[in-house]
C-alpha cells in the first residue's frame, strides 16, 4: 500500500520555472541536429561503398593537378602572375578603410573572406555576426607566418562559436589606453576563418593579448574568455605546458561523454584538509596569484567575469598556473598531505589517497561536500597535472 | 503512439522523434534543470536525450515506460553533464539557496526564474536525496521503479526518501518559525 505522501508533494508536480525550458525552438534545433548526423553517417556510407571508386578519382586529379601546375609555371616563367595565384594576401597587404566603430576596417572581401566587423558596440556579437553559428560548417586557422592552415576538429568547434555568439561588445571591449590608440597589432596574429552556408568569414585573434579583432590588427578589440584562448594555444602552440593541459583536460572530457553514465559517483565525501596542496585550498592558491601583476586578460561573458590567466615559476616549466577558476600544478613541486603530486602512478595515488569518486582513463575526480574539486589529470600512467576547482 | 509501440521500432522517423519531444520533452527537461540546477545545462542534456533516444531506439524493449526510460537516460546525462562542466564552463555554482555576502547575478536570475519557493528548497538538497524525492514526488514513480531506474535497493531508496522529506520539512517548519 502506498504511504500517504506530504501536502507539499502536490507543490512539486508543476514545473520548476515560470517560462517552460522545452521550446519549439529546442526541438528543431534537436531535430537539426538528428537529420545532420544522419546525413553525416550516410556519407560515412557512401564513402565506404565507393572506397573501390576512389583510386580511379584520384588518378584523374591528379592528372588536373599536373595539368594545372604546368600551366601556372608557365605563366610564371613567361611574365605572369601565376605564383600569386593560389596564395592568399598577407594581413598587411589588405587594404584598409575607416570603419563606423571607428577604428580600421577590413576590403570586406578579402580573400580568406569577409571581415567580421560589428557595427554597434553593443548586444552580443552573435546577434551581428553575418552567419548564424548554427550553420557554420568549419573552422579554420591560418597561424602567423604563413605557416600551414589548421583546421578546428568538429567536437570543437563549440568553444570558438559559444564565445563569438555571446560575446558581450561592451564588457569584452579592450580598454581606453590599450585599445584601438595603442594596440598596434602582434605578430604572433592568426586568422580565424569560419565557413557557413558556402561563404568565408575572418576575425583576426592575438595570443598575446587574448583578444578577437579585424584582420591587420588595428581596431577595437575584444577579450575572447579562458576557454577559447586554452583550445588555441592547443592548436597553435602545441607542446607547451597550456597545450598539454587543454589536450588532457579535452581528452578527460570526451572520455567523460562516451562513458556509459550508468554508476553514480561514489558516495565518499574526502576531508577538505585532505585535498589541500601545499596546506592550502582553492582560496588560498587563489590569494597567491592576486599579488601577480601580470597575466593574460579572459573575458567571459556567459558568467560576466573577467579575470588573468596566470602562471608561478619559471618561463616555459611554471609550477601553478591559474585559469579561469581553476588552479593546476605542473610540477611536483606542490603536494598534498598525502604525498599526492605530479609524476606519481595511478597504484600509488590509489594506495596514498584511495579510489577517485569519478573516473576515466585520463581524469579521476575526489568529491569535497556535494562537489569534486579536487582532479588528477593522467598521461601514460602517471599523474601529468593536479587540479583544484573553484569550491561550490 | 502508446508505448508498446517504441519497443518494436528499430530507426525512429521525423515524426516519431518529435512525437516523443511533444510529449516528454518538458519532463526531461524538468528532471535535468532539477538535477544539474541550470538552464543552460538542462538545455544541452535534454538535447542529448533526444539525440541518444533518436539513435538508441532500437535497444529500447520495453522493459519500462518509455516515460522512465528517458528519466533514466537524463538522469545518466545529468551527471555526465555537471562532471565535465567545470572545463566547459556552462556553470558551476546554480545554489538558488547560495549564502555568499554577494550573490552572483546568475544565482540571483535562477531564483527569480522558480515558479514556486519550494523548489529552492529542492534545489538545495544534495543530489542523492533531491533525485530520489523529485522522482517519487514529482514523477509519481514507485520506490521499486526508482530503485530500478537508480540501480539501488529498495531500503537505500526508502532511507533517502526519509531524509529528503525530513529536510524539507525542517527547512518549512525553521521558515515558518522566522515569520
Amino acid at each position: 500500500m502506498r504511504e500517504r505522501e506530504p501536502d507539499w508533494y502536490a507543490r512539486l508536480k508543476g514545473n520548476p520555472v515560470r517560462e517552460p525550458g522545452f521550446t519549439e525552438a529546442q526541438m528543431s534545433r534537436i531535430e537539426r541536429r538528428a537529420w545532420g548526423d544522419a546525413q553525416m553517417r550516410n556519407m560515412i556510407e557512401d564513402r565506404r561503398s565507393s572506397r573501390g571508386r576512389r583510386s580511379n578519382r584520384l588518378r584523374a586529379s591528379a592528372a588536373v593537378a599536373l595539368i594545372v601546375i604546368v600551366g601556372l609555371t608557365a605563366l610564371w616563367r613567361f611574365g605572369g602572375t601565376g605564383s600569386h595565384v593560389a596564395e592568399p594576401p598577407a594581413p598587411s597587404q589588405i587594404a584598409t578603410a575607416p570603419g563606423p566603430n571607428g577604428g580600421a576596417t577590413q576590403n570586406p572581401q578579402s580573400d580568406w573572406g569577409e571581415a567580421i566587423n560589428p557595427e554597434r558596440l553593443e548586444g552580443t556579437l552573435g546577434d551581428q555576426l553575418p552567419f548564424s553559428t548554427e550553420d557554420v560548417e568549419e573552422i579554420t586557422v591560418q597561424p602567423p607566418r604563413s605557416g600551414p592552415v589548421l583546421t578546428v576538429p568538429k567536437a570543437r568547434m563549440y568553444v570558438l562559436l559559444q564565445n563569438l555568439n555571446g560575446l558581450d561588445l561592451k564588457a569584452a571591449r579592450m580598454p581606453e589606453g590599450q585599445g584601438p590608440e595603442y594596440y598596434m597589432g602582434s605578430s604572433d596574429s592568426s586568422t580565424l576563418i569560419f565557413k557557413a552556408s558556402g561563404k568565408n568569414y575572418t576575425l583576426d585573434y592575438d595570443p598575446a593579448s587574448n583578444t578577437y579583432g579585424i584582420i591587420g590588427g588595428k581596431g577595437t578589440r575584444f577579450y575572447a574568455d579562458d576557454q577559447v584562448w586554452l583550445f588555441l594555444q592547443s592548436l597553435l602552440n602545441s607542446g607547451s605546458v597550456w597545450a598539454d593541459y587543454g589536450d588532457l583536460t579535452e581528452q578527460g572530457r570526451v572520455e567523460a561523454e562516451n562513458s556509459s553514465g550508468n554508476g553514480e559517483p561514489n558516495n565518499k565525501s574526502y576531508k577538505p584538509d585532505r585535498l589541500q596542496v601545499s596546506g592550502r585550498d582553492y582560496n588560498a592558491w587563489e590569494q597567491q596569484f592576486l599579488v601577480l601583476s601580470s597575466g593574460i586578460r579572459y573575458c567571459d561573458s556567459s558568467l560576466g567575469t573577467s579575470g588573468f590567466i596566470q602562471m608561478i615559476g619559471q618561463g616555459n616549466e611554471p609550477d601553478v598556473l591559474r585559469l579561469g577558476q581553476t588552479i593546476v600544478f605542473a610540477t611536483d613541486a606542490n603536494r598534498t598531505s598525502d604525498g599526492i603530486g605530479v609524476g606519481l602512478t595511478a597504484d600509488e595515488v590509489v594506495r596514498k589517497l584511495g579510489e577517485p569518486n569519478a573516473k576515466t582513463d585520463t581524469k579521476w575526480s575526489y568529491r569535497i561536500g556535494d562537489y569534486l574539486k579536487f582532479h588528477l589529470l593522467f598521461e601514460q600512467g602517471k599523474v601529468r597535472f593536479m587540479v583544484l576547482t573553484m569550491p561550490a | 503512439m502508446e508505448d508498446a509501440h517504441w519497443s518494436y521500432i528499430e530507426r525512429m522517423d521525423p515524426t516519431g522523434l518529435r512525437e516523443l519531444m511533444h510529449k516528454y520533452g518538458q519532463d526531461v527537461w524538468n528532471l535535468a534543470f532539477i538535477l544539474t540546477r541550470s538552464r543552460d545545462m538542462a538545455d544541452d542534456v535534454s538535447q542529448d536525450v533526444f539525440l541518444k533516444a533518436y539513435t538508441t531506439i532500437g535497444s529500447f524493449r520495453g522493459s519500462s515506460s518509455v516515460r522512465t526510460w528517458l528519466l533514466a537516460i537524463t538522469r545518466n546525462t545529468s551527471i555526465n553533464a555537471m562532471r565535465t562542466a567545470f572545463m566547459r564552463r556552462v556553470t558551476l555554482t546554480a545554489w538558488v539557496t547560495d549564502t555568499r555576502a554577494s550573490p552572483s547575478a546568475e544565482i540571483e536570475a535562477l531564483a527569480r526564474t522558480l515558479s514556486d519557493e519550494i523548489w529552492a528548497k529542492v534545489l538545495a538538497l544534495p543530489f542523492k536525496l533531491r533525485e530520489v524525492l523529485i522522482l517519487q514526488a514529482k514523477y509519481e514513480m514507485s520506490i521499486r521503479e526508482i530503485a530500478d531506474l537508480l540501480r539501488l535497493s529498495e531500503g537505500t531508496v526508502k532511507s533517502r526518501l526519509a531524509r529528503a522529506r525530513g529536510r524539507m520539512t525542517d527547512s518549512r517548519e525553521e521558515e515558518e518559525a522566522d515569520a
